[in-house]
């Protein structure tokens, strides 16, 4: 086994491009944390839950609900690299 | 170490329903980013380094985070009381420390993985020396607790059988792991983040509300367990054993874990790779007292008579989340095991493929090839774990403390001398190799020493002393020793031995020159948020 160290290879990192083309994760997670709000929405009229409990499921649920929808929308906002020359910046 | 728990709570098909979602919505992400994972092992093993800082940062916290975490941690707490606290706050200044005196050394040799670094830094021998252990024992090994903690929770809370839930859950992680590469492991560890703290986060809220607020959970905390700058514990010994050694072993941790590393080395730059420790510690630093520390000392206050410490968290879950959330919980538990699994697995095939089988094996062959089998090995490596796993189930207690045995023996000196190896230029190969095997050999002559003094009653007074030094548990004070000797061996023999001089140009101590101003913000905030830590433990407890 040789003792002598690995030249150094100091090469440029890879581009950006898959970035532009690969899947939206803010979509994927806004779709799953929108579901999942969804059913903790439906869960007191499903379950013998106490009044408090059934409170803290919507408002719990109203939050992941909230979290969910905005994924969504910036999910589904155009990407910087597939927008065309000229056309301004999604605000 | 976990402890039975008696009940088991069924669940109601909303919740189930959740659990498909969230696990449907996890496979369909490796699914997603098949494409870009086939690519190179780059691609499917650092992303091709296009990760932003915050994300690395939100990837290290999740992957980091499981149930040895909300159910280990909780139950530290609630065994020891409030000298546990300096736990996260000695992690998060040990991050901050690698984030801005050893990350960009790390980055500057152009590395992939660690083994690869320490390969490119000092030797060949010292390369292969870490990628060895990591990849055939400690990956393994941890990767078998993980499935183990994950499947026994679910047992315990839900019901689900112990052995099926090793191997579904296992084949789920593995799936969505290899299927999508690293992209994947840091998509669905951005939501796994989210789904697991946010029950906590109302589990915490609940708690507190319970016992009446901060200043009830203070009261009801019994002597021994309610100052946190007690000086002596007969667990954890002393506290500057405590203290120090939290830091040594912070320190070694956070330079030497494969799958912690690999996020800055993921990260787009430099800089980036300093956000993401940054981020991760200040997340450690304030967050995980409130999701897990306070909690515990909550439990302590509502449930003063547990039967096991681990029980803390499962028996605040069971009495105070109501249907709906309670499946939250149960998803958040597969969730925190997803995040570190997937993380463990796709470290093992990136490290067993490019640093043994590209290396040594079958060099010279093309991208697709080496992805094929990475994704091969990640299989067999899968199937080994669930059996270590097995294993595990048959003798909890012995096996877990076993693990943290062989953390505390082989990270402190890959961790010293990854450490050194940054900071000072005339680091030698021979130096660091001398400095793992006197460390490693005076951390196992520790461990042989104990073994021997505890078991033969002609040493019982010897044994009392040591203890009572260092602690009933030892390895607050192995991590420290055993770090300090690697350092001090690996300093004397790069001085003494034959071998090279100055082998890193990129190497040298000093305070960081042209850090952007969001680095020094978030150096500020962290700095000022350990403080205000601390306060709060000072004024409220």
């Amino acid at each position: 086994m040789s003792n002598q160290p690995r030249p150094v290879n100091l090469s440029p990192q890879s581009s950006t491009a898959s970035q532009k083309t690969g899947p939206r994760v803010s979509l994927i997670h806004g779709v799953i944390v929108t579901l999942i709000a969804v059913l903790l929405l439906l869960t007191p009229q499903v379950a013998d839950i106490e009044p408090r409990g059934a409170l803290i499921d919507y408002i719990c649920g109203a939050l992941l609900l909230l979290l969910g929808l905005g994924l969504i929308a910036l999910g589904l906002r155009p990407r910087r690299g597939n927008r065309q020359e000229g056309t301004p910046p999604a605000r | 170490m976990l402890a039975a728990i008696p009940e088991t709570i069924p669940l109601v098909w909303t919740e189930w329903g959740m659990i498909l979602v969230f696990i449907g919505g996890v496979l369909y992400a490796g699914w997603a980013f098949r494409k870009q994972a086939g690519v190179s092992l780059d691609s499917a093993y650092l992303a091709d380094r296009e990760v932003p800082g915050f994300v690395a940062s939100l990837s290290t916290v999740a992957t980091n985070l499981n149930i040895n975490d909300f159910v280990g941690r909780a139950g530290f707490v609630y065994l020891l009381g409030m000298i546990a606290v300096h736990d996260m706050v000695t992690g998060a200044l040990a991050m901050g420390f690698v984030a801005l005196f050893v990350m960009r050394q790390l980055r500057g040799l152009n590395a992939r993985t660690l083994g690869d670094w320490l390969e490119r830094r000092y030797s060949t021998s010292v390369g292969v020396a870490y990628s060895l252990i990591w990849v055939f024992v400690w990956m393994l090994f941890n990767l078998g607790l993980y499935i183990f903690g994950g499947a026994f929770i679910l047992n315990q809370l839900v019901g689900w059988d112990l052995y099926w839930s090793l191997v579904v859950l296992s084949v789920i992680a593995a799936g969505y792991t290899l299927m999508g590469g690293f992209r994947a492991v840091v998509a669905t560890d951005l939501l796994q983040l989210v789904l697991m703290f946010f029950p906590m986060v109302i589990l915490a809220i609940t708690a507190i509300v319970h016992a009446g607020g901060f200043a009830a959970i203070a009261e009801a905390l019994p002597e021994g367990k309610n100052n946190p700058w007690q000086w002596h514990t007969d667990s954890l010994g002393s506290l500057s054993v405590v203290l120090f050694g939290g830091l040594a072993m912070g320190m070694s941790y956070w330079s030497s874990e494969a799958q912690v590393v690999q996020r800055p080395l993921s990260a787009r730059d430099s800089d980036s790779a300093i956000v993401s420790y940054l981020g991760a510690a200040f997340w450690y630093m304030i967050l995980m007292p409130f999701v897990v520390t306070i909690p515990a000392l909550a439990a302590i206050s509502l449930f003063p008579d547990l039967g096991h410490h681990d029980e803390a968290i499962p028996t605040l879950i069971r009495h105070m989340l109501p249907s709906g959330l309670y499946g939250m919980v149960i998803i958040g538990m597969i969730a925190g095991f997803f995040s570190s699994a997937d993380s463990q697995i796709n470290a093992f095939c990136g490290m067993f493929t490019h640093e043994i089988y590209k290396r040594f094996l079958v060099p010279g062959r093309s991208n697709h090839h080496y992805v094929t089998v990475s994704r091969v090995a990640g299989v067999l490596f899968t199937l080994a774990a669930i059996g270590t796993a097995i294993l595990v189930s048959t003798n909890t207690g012995g096996m877990v403390l076993f693990a943290i045995s062989v953390l505390v023996t082989i990270m402190p000196p890959f961790g010293a001398v990854t450490i050194l190896g940054c900071l000072w230029r005339r680091a030698t190969s021979a130096g660091a190799l001398a400095g793992l095997v006197v460390g490693g050999g005076w951390s196992i002559g520790l461990i042989l020493f104990e073994q021997i003094v505890s078991r033969d009653p002609r040493y019982e007074a010897l044994f009392a002393t040591y203890t009572s030094m260092v602690g009933e548990q030892t390895f607050n004070f192995r991590a420290l020793t055993t770090f300090l000797i690697t350092l001090l061996v690996a300093v004397g023999g790069s001085l003494l031995l034959p071998g090279r001089g100055i082998v890193s140009q990129t190497a040298g101590v000093g305070l960081p020159r042209n850090v952007p101003a969001h680095i020094l913000s978030m150096v500020a905030a962290l700095f000022l948020g350990g403080m205000a830590i601390y306060v709060f433990w000072s004024l409220m407890f």
